[in-house]
């Protein structure tokens, strides 16, 4: 049986998710603890996903970083706080990818965690890293775009209800889906998106804008508008 | 797949889970919402590590493992009721092998039991606020 989505429903959710971390993140105690959790739980859940994803053990993954295979248990457990940074730079070495700290806006931090998928956790190696290649030119490549609140009420709008071969899209509530390079071209041709290109641009005045990508997991757009202060496309890294 | 996690709503309208997580400390609450959200991204959910299914007549039931201030939080919840969705139903903790309180996967069936019948009246979504 196919599961029928239920755009409605879908959007009471993902209409107030947002606004209630916002919301929580008004509390310093909780907002302190948002970050540190998305610290913890963020790097725990990675280093488990992708040396899954490689198909090693914990010993392997030991082996690689030069630690202890308790140790390894130990920084997977998303319960677990106290990895140092040091350690994570060994981890990254071992699992031959790029670290990123940085001191972002709340902002970031929420919608990211508003849309955390497995391409997050599962992060390529530098040799698989196909956001390494060229940069994309004329042809549209896989593209994911997240939209908030107001902007998925209008995708839940113009989307069909029922998967097209040739799109290939998910959706996390109301929070997000993932286009494939037709529903792309699809959005720039007004096919089969044109209910939603022309929404967007009644709304915004603006055409929707979505930036080619080279791999589902390197980049994603995020379209942050809303009604009051107007659409601005950002690009962010994940 | 992406998943959505609903809360149970009492027969009063009320969201249990919200109000069992707003009795909590604050750190607590954020470590069980931030799981939350991570879990909804994974593919699959079978890792035994973040949640197990439960056995014999519970066995429509999974727990999801989180531990803080060295107890063993284990919210009770089932896949359903529509594709992709998970309901919390009941918060439980793990104390020596043993649900508490005494009677949680019970209850957390009887619950079930009842959001199958009304769901748009038993469930809302996760409120993380």
């Amino acid at each position: 049986m196919k599961y029928k989505r239920n755009p409605k429903r879908e959007h009471a959710h993902m209409t107030t998710a947002r606004e209630q971390i916002v919301s929580s993140l008004g509390d310093k105690e909780y907002r302190d603890a948002f970050v540190s959790e998305h610290i913890s739980q963020g790097t725990a859940f990675q280093i488990r996903t992708t040396r899954k994803e490689r198909g090693w053990s914990q010993a392997e993954l030991a082996r690689r970083a030069e630690m202890k295979q308790a140790r390894i248990s130990e920084l997977e457990n998303p319960d677990y706080e106290c990895a140092t940074l040091s350690t994570l730079k060994r981890l990254a070495s071992a699992l031959d990818v790029a670290l990123s700290v940085r001191f972002v806006p709340f902002s970031k931090l929420v919608d990211y965690s508003l849309g955390i998928s497995q391409t997050d956790l599962a992060v390529p190696n530098f040799d698989n890293d196909a956001g390494l290649e060229a940069a994309p030119s004329a042809t549209w490549n896989n593209v994911q775009v997240v939209f908030n609140d107001y902007l998925s009420d209008l995708a839940h709008t113009a989307l069909p209800s029922e998967a097209h071969p040739d799109v290939r899209y998910t959706t996390r509530g109301d929070l997000s889906f993932t286009t494939s390079p037709t529903v792309i071209a699809g959005m720039a041709s007004k096919q089969p998106l044109e209910s939603f290109a022309d929404l967007w641009t009644k709304e915004f005045g603006t055409k929707p804008n979505v930036v080619p990508m080279t791999s589902w997991t390197t980049k994603r757009t995020v379209l942050t508008s809303d009604p009051l202060s107007g659409g601005i496309p950002e690009e962010v890294a994940s | 797949m992406p998943w959505n996690f609903l809360d149970y709503v009492d027969p009063g309208g009320q969201n249990a889970i919200k109000l069992w997580l707003d009795s909590l400390p604050t750190k607590v609450k954020a470590r069980i919402n931030t799981r939350l959200q991570h879990l909804a991204g994974l593919d699959v959910l079978s890792d035994t590590r973040y949640t197990e299914k439960l056995s014999g007549k519970y066995s429509n039931l999974i727990e999801i493992k989180i531990e803080a201030n060295n107890v063993q939080y284990r919210p009770l919840a089932f896949y359903g009721p529509e594709r992709w969705q998970i309901t919390i139903l009941f918060p439980a903790e793990e104390r020596s092998d043993r649900f508490e309180p005494p009677g949680a996967c019970d209850t957390a069936l009887r619950r079930r039991i009842e959001v199958q019948a009304e769901p748009e009246k038993r469930t809302c979504a996760h409120d993380y606020s």
